[in-house]
């Protein structure tokens, strides 16, 4: 159910900007002038209409919109996203989710690099996979949330401030790199150099990652309740049921101010359906 | 009015404004949560000299608590916004950070917030971690047994206290069993709590007193040994009365839980009557008619 359909039918030349097609953006305009919206491309803009075909939607609700047979050039889309819902089906270029304060995105598909990057409220969910840099930056103000139900690429979370990162698969080099606050998750393999310089945060890992920086410290075994906020916060839709019981922990990184830890769930258990 | 041959008397409860928090507390186990709940609600009887009126409202399923584990929601009740925040703040503090394996969570929304670990996280001297999981703000404190999880806030409601009824019966024991079968009843009803040792007083109050600096003393009219010396309240062949107070979240949930504990009082048959405490409605704005909750 959506209040707005738009369908790429033909793809564009050069990446085309899609920061405009927001609920707060959309709302109260016809048909007629959602095709003239211009849309910047490369140094000059088009009308919408010229690459995407207008339906109306099947629900009165306009801060629902949706996306349809999106591809990669299409950036920005649903940045600054305050309300509402947007629906992205394709893959998704650059920058999606882009400095978001509140609302839902999701996206049936892959993301290009920067998705959810300075991300300050709000929620994202990729039923596909990431590229890099995402939720790089993030919370500098409020905390918003992130899923992936596949892997991400190089330095996810990279300075997020604060905020809630899920990664169903693995994720690239320099997770967590330099960052400040906020919450990573991965239950996949994650790459070299995670937690390069963090400062505070927690990094919950299913395995212990490949070539840990000995600038961590083994910091004992930790089964604190916090955990089962944590089994909680990890649930979505996609996701299976999961137990959290205990945990290994590494304070670090101590090149830097050393009060960040990564969390392994060694006794991790995924509860058959 | 008689229920089961018991005479309702024609009189009212009056209760007053007050301000409570409710928190859940959760542990490794019942027993445990059922500890801390006891020990920060302890000497929380009566905002005559204890600062606020708290009790156990009801235990929790694991399924209903926010970490997943055994819980206990306790209501917290004072006079003033200032007071509460400060009982909540030295009970959570004291009984609840110190009792092993606790977390402590928020258990009512409102507009009006009532710092919890936002309070207490300073006992981490620092090392304490601020973790925002869902929109809602936790703090893990470290201490001696491993850490502390507190929620940053819970909820301020204005709510009611002071709603009542006496039973007066012939002797100590059928008033004593019949108020334990109301408790019993009255334990069922969300949203209220009997903040008196096992829900029950012997000692009901009334305002003032003869000597100075006393702001409540005993209610004569209603003492038995006083029949021959002051104007009495009581029938000639009572010879025991205990009181039922009740806080409660509202108006509503005070009427309900006080009808159902008359109703168990009165179905043993075997106390006299039943009357309400009042003021002659001066003091409290909440007027429990007792025929009106009975209805």
């Amino acid at each position: 159910m959506s209040g707005l359909r738009l369908r790429l039918h033909s793809l564009p030349p050069q990446r085309l900007d899609l920061r405009q097609l927001l609920p707060q953006h959309l709302i109260g305009l016809s048909p007629s002038a959602l095709e003239h919206l211009p849309l910047p491309m490369g140094q000059s803009s088009v009308a919408l209409g010229e690459f995407f075909q207008v339906y109306a939607g099947d629900s009165k609700d306009s801060n629902v919109i949706e996306l349809q047979d999106v591809c990669d050039k299409l950036d920005n889309i649903g940045q600054g996203l305050n309300h509402g819902e947007l629906r992205v089906y394709g893959t998704a270029g650059a920058y999606l989710g882009k400095q978001m304060t509140g609302g839902q995105l999701l996206v049936e598909g892959d993301v290009g690099d920067y998705a959810a990057q300075q991300l300050q409220g709000g929620e994202i969910l990729i039923r596909g996979n990431a590229g890099a840099f995402l939720a790089a930056q993030a919370g500098t103000q409020s905390a918003g949330k992130v899923i992936v139900t596949g892997s991400a690429e190089a330095r996810v979370a990279m300075e997020m401030r604060r905020g809630f990162v899920l990664v169903e698969g693995n994720i690239g080099e320099y997770g967590a790199a330099l960052l400040r606050a906020g919450t990573l998750c991965c239950f996949g393999k994650a790459a070299a150099g995670l937690g390069y310089g963090m400062q505070r945060g927690t990094v919950v890992l299913s395995q212990l990652p490949e070539n840990l920086s000995p600038t961590f410290k083994a910091g004992g075994n930790y089964a604190g309740s916090f955990l089962n906020l944590l089994q909680q916060a990890c649930c979505h839709l996609d996701s299976p049921a999961r137990q959290f019981v205990k945990a290994q922990r590494f304070i670090g990184d101590y090149a830097m101010l050393g009060r960040g830890e990564l969390l392994i769930l060694h006794t991790e258990r995924i509860i058959p359906a | 009015m008689q229920i089961n041959g018991v005479l309702i008397e024609d009189t009212f409860a009056e209760a007053f404004q007050m301000y409570a928090t409710r928190i859940i507390i959760t542990a490794h186990n019942p027993h445990w949560a059922m500890i801390a709940a006891q020990t920060m609600t302890g000497f929380a009887t009566s905002i005559i000299a204890c600062g606020c009126e708290a009790g156990i409202e009801r235990l929790l399923s694991p399924e209903e608590t926010p970490d997943r584990r055994a819980g206990i929601a306790v209501l917290l009740f004072a006079r003033t916004r200032n007071n509460l925040l400060k009982q909540l703040q030295n009970r959570v503090g004291q009984c609840v950070l110190t009792c092993p394996t606790t977390a402590c969570f928020a258990g009512i929304d409102s507009d009006d917030p009532a710092p919890l670990g936002k309070a207490l996280r300073y006992f981490g001297d620092g090392w304490q971690i601020s973790k925002v999981l869902n929109g809602k703000r936790y703090w893990r404190i470290p201490v001696m047994e491993g850490e502390f999880l507190c929620e940053d806030t819970t909820g301020i409601v204005k709510a009611i206290g002071g709603g009542n009824f006496f039973v007066l019966g012939k002797d100590v024991i059928s008033v004593l069993t019949a108020c334990e079968a109301a408790i019993s009843a009255m334990r069922s009803v969300p949203e209220v709590i009997m903040p008196f040792p096992a829900g029950i007083v012997r000692a009901g109050s009334k305002v003032g007193s003869r000597y100075a600096g006393m702001i409540a003393s005993t209610n004569h009219a209603y003492c038995p040994t006083l029949k021959t010396q002051v104007d009495t309240a009581l029938p000639a062949e009572t010879n025991a009365v205990m009181e039922i107070v009740i806080d409660g979240l509202t108006f509503e949930a005070i009427a309900h839980a006080m009808r159902v504990g008359i109703l168990a009082a009165c179905e043993l048959g075997e106390i006299q009557r039943i009357s309400a405490g009042n003021y002659g409605g001066k003091l409290g704005k909440s007027l429990f008619h007792l025929h009106q909750v009975l209805a």
